[in-house]
């Protein structure tokens, strides 16, 4: 498995490389669908409480959430870099550092998402029923905290099945399986990764950057 | 070789304009500029997004199929995401809340 040899259903390994990045793609598209009921919620309670959802979003942590967005960026160019470091032929060593990078980089985006999380605990913002808070007691703050909670654990989740990927990738280039002929698997988890990228770039802005 | 240190550079320059527009929008936020301010936010992330997209994700060199199969999603949410728009925005009964529903007790 993952060895590189062409499966019988294949004639050679360009079409095999070309069936499973298309896959991919399916798989991405699949996953726009997954989060676009999401976006099509919040779109619709940002509409209905447009005063409220500004006021809410002033609550969250600006600093925190654009720290996690150049994070985030800065992981994605480091996956970039990995794949096309064994497309040319890098050592596995360098390979192993940038995933090591990019794991590092998510694991601290993970722990500053965790830190808001407990700060909005603190401040009585718990999702659902368990919302505490006594001065954005409004239907629409409690909304906004409904989707912020389920939208960027949603996203938190991505990025943890994201870094179990990356640690496989590493694991990988020790053995000397990633090489310059054959890279598709490396290829597929940046895909994934960046697509997680992507889907934070608009929660930034959703989040933090809407507010009044 | 030369062909590949020119693609790392190309990396290096998306990840610089990545940054640059990020700023951008951080700094924006500060002007308070209402709905403009949400359309600008928006739209600066979708340009990062085709950024990402095109050049980290390589969707570039991809074959049109792979190409086709995400527009066709991305299509997909779009057209979800206008329709939902246009029907909260047109709507005679305002709320889209049911009554008492957010709030109740635990049974």
């Amino acid at each position: 498995m993952f060895t590189g040899e062409v499966e019988l259903q294949f004639q050679d390994r360009e079409q095999q490389t070309h069936a499973a990045e298309l896959g991919m793609w399916v798989f991405m598209a699949s996953e726009v669908l997954f989060f676009s009921g999401l976006f099509a919620l919040f779109t619709a309670y940002r509409l209905e409480y447009a005063d409220a959802f500004r006021l809410a979003a002033s609550q969250t942590d600006l600093g925190l959430g654009t720290a996690n967005t150049f994070i985030l960026l800065t992981s994605s160019l480091f996956v970039a870099l990995s794949t096309h470091g064994v497309k040319s032929g890098w050592k596995p060593s360098s390979i192993v550092r940038l995933l090591s990078g990019t794991i590092g980089l998510g694991v601290i985006f993970l722990a500053l998402k965790l830190l808001e999380y407990a700060h909005h605990f603190n401040e009585g913002f718990y999702p659902g029923p368990y919302y505490t808070n006594t001065e954005l007691p409004g239907r629409g703050a409690r909304m906004f905290f409904d989707l912020y909670y389920a939208m960027t654990g949603l996203h938190a989740i991505h990025v943890v099945i994201g870094l179990l990927l990356m640690i496989w990738m590493i694991v990988l280039a020790r053995r000397r399986v990633l090489t310059p002929e054959y890279h598709t698997p490396l290829a597929l988890c940046g895909i994934y990764w960046h697509f997680v990228d992507i889907v934070w770039v608009f929660l930034w802005p959703m989040f933090y950057l809407m507010r009044a | 070789m030369a062909r590949s240190e020119a693609t790392t550079s190309r990396f290096v320059i998306v990840w610089g304009s990545l940054m640059v527009l990020a700023l951008a929008s951080f700094l924006l936020s500060f002007l308070h500029l209402g709905m403009g301010g949400a359309f600008i936010a928006l739209s600066i992330g979708l340009i990062k997004a085709v950024l990402i997209a095109t050049f980290f994700m390589e969707l570039i060199d991809q074959p049109s199929i792979s190409r086709w199969a995400f527009a066709v999603g991305i299509g997909l949410a779009l057209l979800l995401l206008v329709m939902i728009g246009t029907d909260v925005l047109t709507r005679q009964v305002t709320g889209i809340t049911q009554p008492g529903l957010i709030g109740m007790p635990r049974p």
